[in-house]
C-alpha cells in the first residue's frame, strides 16, 4: 500500500528521535519568547530554553489542560502575530465557553500533509472521490478532512454532515469510493442504505471514522454490512483537528503523525510518564505548531503506546484503541458533553439546580440522548401545559449550551439513582470502551 | 378561594394506588379528582376535606404535592346553565382546566382554574352565583 511521506512517516528510530529532539528545542525557545503564559511557568520550573536539548527533556517540561485554554480566551497562548494566522477554529467548552484555535498558513499545511498521510493510510488517491460528511464550521473535522483531501489530489465532495437523503443521491450519482463521518453516522447512512436497497448502485471502499470513541463490534458490523474497510481517525482541536493519528490496513493500533505531535502517556494521578504498553492518560506536544503551538496538552484519554516498527513499513508510534476518558466528558453524537455544562444550563431555568440525571444509549447504532429531571418545589406547576414548556424549554436551553437536542423527562422528586446520597449525574449504557 | 391538592405523577404501575392508600391512611376523604396525563407523567388535581393535610400525607410519601388556588363554582343543575357561565367569564380569560365537583341541590360544583382568579372570583360572585 502507498505511503505519502516515507522519508517522514519511515524514518529510522534514530533519525526522528535527532528530528524531535530538534523541533523540540525550537518549540520551547519560541513559547519562551512569545507566550508570557508558557515563560512564567518555564521561569518557574527554572527552565531556559537552553536546558533543553533533547526529546528526552520533555518530562521536565510543564503540562497544559484544557482549562489554560480557557483562562487565556481567546487569544492568550497564540504563539503567532494576529497578522500570521489565516484560519481560526472553535471547540465547545464545559461552562458554554469555547475554545479558540489559531494556524497559522504553515500550520495549514502541516494538517493537510497530515491528512494526506491518513488517506494514504487507508488507501485512498488521486481520482478517489471523497464525500466529507462531517460538520464544516469552527469544528474541525469538514475543514480539517477537505484540505487533507484536496491536498491528496482527491476529487472531495464538501457535502457536510446530515440530509442522509442527499447523501445517499450523491454517494450513488457521484461514484462516491471514500466517506468521511463520525461512526454513528456511518452506522445511520448504512441503515439508509439497506433500507433503500442501494448496496450494489455504491463504489464505497472506506470510510474514514472519527470524532468519537466506537466499539469493535460497530466497526465490524459496518463493514460486514457495507462490504468496506474503516479507519479510525483521531485529532482534536486543541492539537490541530483530525490528522494527529489514524490506523493503516494492519489496524494494530494508531500512527501518530510524531514528527509533528510528540506523544507520551502519563499516569493520570501522579503525572509520571507510563513505559511503552501500559495504560495512561495520552498527552501531546505540538512539535511544529506555529498558531497555538502547546507543551505536553493532557487529552485526558485513556491509551498506550508502543515504538515498534508496524509491518506496513512505518516507524511512527502507535497509540492502542481507547480505553476511556480519565475525566467525565462524554461524546454524544460526536459532540463533546461535560455534565458540568448541563448542570449549568439547568441552572439557568431554576434557581437551585434540580436533581438531574442524564442517560446516553446507543440504539441501533445512534446515540440517544435524555436527561431526566426531577420536579421539585421550584418547578412545580399543576398545569400540564407548564409542565410541557418546561420540557421545551429544558430542551432548548441544552441544545443552545452543547448543540446537541435531548429528549427531556419530567420524573418525581427523589427517583434518580443516588449512590451513597451522592446523586448519579451520568448513566451511559453504551459501553464504549 | 378553595384549596386543591396538585399531584405530579410519573405514569409508573401502582402510583394512582398508592396516593388513594396515603390518603386513607391519613385519614382523608377525596371530594372530587381530575387526571391530566401525558406520555410521561399526569398531574392529578384533587380536592379533598383537609388539603394541607393532605399535601403533607402525600409529601411525607416522596410525592411531588402542591396545594393550589381553585374556585369552586356552584351553577344550576339544569341545561345551559354551563354555557351562561363561560359567557359571564367572556373571551379575554383563558380556563387553564375545570373539572366537575359535588353537586349540593338544585347545583352542581365546578372546580376551576382561570388565568386572573380574583378578577373571574369577583365578576362570578357579582351575577349571583355561589363561589367558595
Ligand atoms: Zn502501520
Amino acid at each position: 500500500m502507498a505511503i505519502w511521506n516515507v522519508s517522514k512517516e519511515c524514518m529510522p528510530a534514530e533519525d526522528r528521535r535527532q528530528l524531535q529532539d530538534a523541533r523540540l528545542r525550537k518549540l520551547v525557545s519560541r513559547l519562551y519568547h512569545h507566550v508570557p503564559f508558557y515563560r512564567h511557568q518555564l521561569q518557574e520550573l527554572d527552565i531556559t530554553p537552553g536546558d533543553i536539548t533533547s526529546i528526552d527533556d520533555i518530562s521536565r517540561l510543564p503540562f497544559t489542560v484544557k482549562d489554560d485554554l480557557r483562562d487565556n480566551y481567546p487569544y492568550g497562548l497564540f504563539a503567532a502575530p494576529e497578522s500570521e494566522i489565516v484560519r481560526l477554529h472553535a471547540s465547545s467548552g464545559t461552562t458554554g465557553k469555547a475554545t479558540v484555535v489559531g494556524y497559522t498558513r504553515r500550520d495549514i499545511e502541516v494538517w493537510q500533509e497530515c491528512v494526506a498521510r491518513c488517506l494514504t493510510m487507508a488507501g485512498v488517491g488521486i481520482g478517489d472521490k471523497v464525500q466529507v460528511a462531517y460538520g464544516y464550521g469552527m469544528f474541525t473535522g469538514g475543514l480539517g478532512l477537505h484540505y487533507g483531501a484536496e491536498n491528496l489530489g482527491a476529487n472531495v465532495i464538501p457535502i457536510s454532515a446530515g440530509n442522509t437523503r442527499r447523501q445517499l443521491d450523491f454517494m450513488v450519482d457521484l461514484g462516491t469510493t471514500a466517506i468521511a463521518c463520525t461512526p454513528s453516522y456511518l452506522a445511520h447512512v448504512m441503515e439508509n442504505i439497506k433500507e433503500n436497497q442501494l448496496e450494489d448502485l455504491l463504489k464505497l471502499r472506506v470510510a474514514i471514522c472519527g470524532g468519537e470513541p466506537w466499539t469493535v463490534e460497530l466497526r465490524q458490523k459496518i463493514e460486514d454490512g457495507l462490504g468496506i474497510e474503516l479507519f479510525d481517525i483521531y485529532g482534536l482541536s486543541e492539537i490541530m483537528g483530525p490528522g494527529v493519528a489514524q490506523d493503516c490496513n494492519q489496524h494494530q493500533g494508531s500512527h501518530v503523525m510524531d514528527d509533528h505531535f510528540y506523544a507520551e502517556i502519563i499516569d493520570p494521578d501522579t503525572l509520571e510518564v507510563l513505559p511503552d504498553g501500559e495504560v495512561g492518560e495520552l498527552v501531546l506536544t505540538t512539535l511544529t505548531k506555529e498558531g497555538i503551538p502547546l507543551l505536553r496538552y493532557r487529552t485526558k484519554d485513556l491509551t498506550s503506546i508502543t515504538h515498534e516498527a508496524c509491518a506496513c513499513g512505518r516507524t511512527s508510534a502507535r497509540i492502542s484503541r481507547f480505553k476511556g476518558r480519565s475525566d467525565d466528558m462524554l461524546i454524544i453524537r460526536g459532540v463533546n458533553v461535560f455534565p458540568s455544562q448541563i448542570e449549568a444550563a439547568l441552572l439557568e431555568i431554576s434557581e437551585t439546580s434540580p436533581h438531574y440525571q442524564i442517560l446516553v444509549d446507543r440504539v441501533r447504532d445512534y446515540d440517544t440522548f435524555e436527561i431526566a429531571v426531577e420536579i421539585d418545589a421550584n418547578l412545580f406547576s399543576d398545569e400540564v401545559s407548564t409542565l410541557e414548556k418546561l420540557s421545551r424549554r429544558i430542551s432548548e436551553t441544552l441544545q443552545n449550551a452543547i448543540g446537541l437536542h435531548p429528549a427531556v423527562r419530567l420524573v418525581e422528586p427523589n427517583t434518580l439513582d443516588r449512590s451513597d446520597g451522592k446523586a448519579k449525574r451520568v448513566i451511559d449504557k453504551r459501553r464504549l470502551f | 378561594m378553595a384549596k386543591q391538592l396538585s399531584v405530579f405523577l410519573e405514569n409508573r404501575s401502582g402510583r394512582m394506588r398508592q396516593v388513594a392508600s396515603l390518603l386513607k391512611s391519613a385519614g382523608i376523604n377525596i371530594l372530587s379528582f381530575n387526571l391530566a396525563e401525558t406520555s410521561d407523567y399526569g398531574m392529578l388535581r384533587l380536592m379533598v376535606d383537609d388539603p394541607e393535610k393532605g399535601a403533607a400525607a402525600l409529601a411525607a410519601g416522596g410525592f411531588s404535592a402542591h396545594l393550589t388556588d381553585v374556585l369552586i363554582v356552584y351553577i344550576p343543575a339544569r341545561m345551559g346553565s354551563l354555557s351562561e357561565l363561560l359567557d359571564l367569564l367572556g373571551d379575554t380569560i383563558n380556563i387553564k382546566y375545570m373539572y366537575p365537583y359535588q353537586t349540593q341541590e338544585p347545583n352542581a360544583g365546578m372546580v376551576m382554574k382561570v388565568s386572573d382568579m380574583p378578577w373571574a372570583e369577583q365578576r362570578i360572585r357579582d351575577a349571583g352565583y355561589t363561589v367558595d
